[in-house]
């Protein structure tokens, strides 16, 4: 019945009937993704505030503690070189080791427990902004990763080390002194205090820590630094 | 700040819970209930909704991991970062964002929390049962910023399961229809009534049925009815049923997604037709049926935020 009277209204006064056209409706949000999310953060949220962490408990969410204790420099204690991980082990390699010395690993890293156990999970210490660098180059592929990004930049930047080093010594050699700088004191710009983890296998470790004693350094950390730091896209610290 | 654990048992009364007013534990005695899945995944759906959330995974066998699909990455630790916030005191460091996901930070579990339970058996011989306070404290720090944290428990393990009531103030218990699952339940009731003696603050938010099948009607009553003569009439159940969809909690595990974002996987990624004309591998197609599993998942998380939200003034009334 209704029909019939539509269309009666829709008849002209000759009698012809016009076309209807029905008005146009967005119905495109009907069919598309249902947003789930939407009001779940507001949910989330408390109506009172929550107390704010008092300001010596605070712990702001950085990238996670090292979890094998990297050692910052040795008899460095002026050196800026915070870090989460209470009491670091002191440093137990040798400065110099001839390249025929059985390799072990500089810095303690975890034995991975899978099966393999081939993967050596460790950490370095580096500064806010190669950090930031590092996740921004690791965000560009999303098969990078820390460790894959670590090896890329030794695969590029190896035979540049003892420039870096050289470069380091140059700038830690106190102005008019006829002595040179303490190796011990020496600064390669990237390091920090922002721990960020690695997977390397032993082997790769191993490769590693022969370049850091090859350089006559005493730290895994503050090598992996420095040539991230050269590596990583963006403005290098200097 | 360094939370030591093993220091002296602070006085009871002058444990600040009320700063841990938004920690939610997923707990039940028997495994295989849904207490990850639901975790990962209401978790992923408040920090998708724009909320700071945290998820703890208290649980050796990391499966956290799987479902945000960082396991086996850099930032898996296997648990150690958990294990020796716990045991030596060292700031809990979440991993932020993880896998990408924007607000979503998480400290992984793994095979390390194996280490956990011998450890916590001489905290507890020496400090009592405020040394089940242990996570509560290594959270304190950090609590503050977020709006939400989830712990994920392990099934039948008491002590690691007396540390996350220790720390969390809403108690979740997801169940399957069967009856072992309701013993787990129980399980959990007996060691809720403990706690409480340390953390006055423990409630339970609700229980909550998972993997059920859509058409199962009779047994969703059954179960419903069991619960509420379990919790002597009162009705805590949760309206919404998590589905059974067996496909796309594969495929959620295989690919590390949560359902929400497997959803939009699905619409975007190959259909069977492509498959047909070889244009696309079966491998890489996603269950369809996700979709109706995430609208599952989102309504359950709408509604315990909803009954947190209604229960915290009455609570608050209660104690003033």
């Amino acid at each position: 019945m209704i029909d019939n009277e539509a269309d009666e209204s829709d008849r002209t006064s000759g009698g012809a009937a016009t076309p209807r056209r029905m008005p146009t409706q967005n119905l495109g949000g009907l069919f598309g993704p249902p947003n789930r999310t939407a009001d779940l953060g507001s949910l989330a949220r408390r109506a009172t505030p929550r107390p704010a962490p008092t300001p010596e408990s605070g712990t702001p969410a950085v990238p996670r503690p090292a979890l094998a204790p990297v050692p910052p420099q040795a008899d460095d204690a002026s050196a800026p070189t915070p870090t989460p991980v209470p009491a670091p082990e002191p440093p137990s390699a040798p400065v110099s080791v001839p390249a025929a010395a059985p390799a072990r690993p500089i810095e303690g890293g975890r034995a991975d427990l899978s099966p393999t156990g081939t993967v050596r999970i460790t950490a370095v210490l580096v500064s806010p902004a190669v950090a930031d660098r590092l996740a921004k180059y690791r965000r560009g592929a999303a098969d990078r990763t820390n460790t894959s990004i670590v090896l890329e930049a030794f695969d590029e930047q190896h035979q540049r080390v003892p420039e870096l080093i050289a470069r380091a010594r140059a700038a830690a050699q106190p102005r008019g002194s006829l002595f040179p700088a303490r190796d011990d004191t020496l600064h390669l710009p990237g390091g920090g205090g922002i721990q960020v983890q690695i997977r390397p296998t032993v082997a790769q470790l191993e490769v590693i820590d022969r370049i850091t004693r090859e350089n006559g350094l005493n730290s895994r950390s503050q090598l992996v630094a420095a040539v991230l730091n050269e590596f990583l896209p963006g403005r290098k610290d200097r | 700040m360094n939370v030591n654990p093993l220091s002296p048992p602070q006085d009871e009364a002058a444990f600040p819970h009320d700063r841990l007013e938004h920690v939610i534990a997923l707990a039940n005695g028997k495994g295989g209930v849904g207490k990850t899945t639901l975790t990962s995944n209401i978790a992923a759906l408040v920090a998708a909704g724009g909320a700071r959330v945290l998820i703890v995974d208290v649980n050796a066998q990391g499966n956290i991991g799987e479902d945000l699909g960082y396991t086996g990455r850099d930032e898996d630790d296997d648990g150690k970062g958990l294990v020796d916030a716990i045991r030596y005191g060292t700031p809990l460091v979440p991993v932020r964002d993880i896998g990408g996901r924007t607000g979503l930070d998480v400290v992984p579990g793994g095979a390390e929390i194996r280490h956990l339970p011998a450890h916590l058996f001489n905290l507890f011989a020496d400090t009592g049962d405020l040394g089940t306070l242990a996570l509560a404290r290594c959270l304190l720090p950090i609590a503050g910023d977020y709006d939400l944290i989830l712990i994920d428990s392990p099934p039948e393990n008491r002590p690691l399961l007396q540390l996350v009531l220790g720390a969390a103030h809403w108690l979740v218990i997801p169940i399957r229809s069967d009856d072992s699952s309701r013993k787990g339940m129980q399980q959990v009731a007996f060691e809720f009534a403990r706690m409480r003696r340390v953390n006055p603050d423990l409630e339970l938010l609700g229980v909550a049925l998972f993997a059920s099948g859509t058409g199962a009607r009779r047994i969703r009553e059954d179960v419903r009815r069991d619960v509420l003569d379990d919790f002597g009439g009162q009705d805590f159940m949760f309206e919404t049923v998590i589905r059974l969809a067996e496909a796309p909690a594969r495929d959620a595990r295989r690919r590390g997604q949560p359902f929400h974002e497997l959803e939009v996987a699905a619409a975007a990624g190959p259909t069977p037709f492509d498959v047909l004309r070889g244009k696309a591998d079966r491998s890489q197609m996603v269950a369809g049926t996700a979709g109706a599993v995430a609208g599952d998942l989102a309504a359950l998380t709408r509604e315990i935020l909803t009954r947190r939200q209604e229960r915290l003034p009455e609570l608050e009334a209660a104690t003033q």
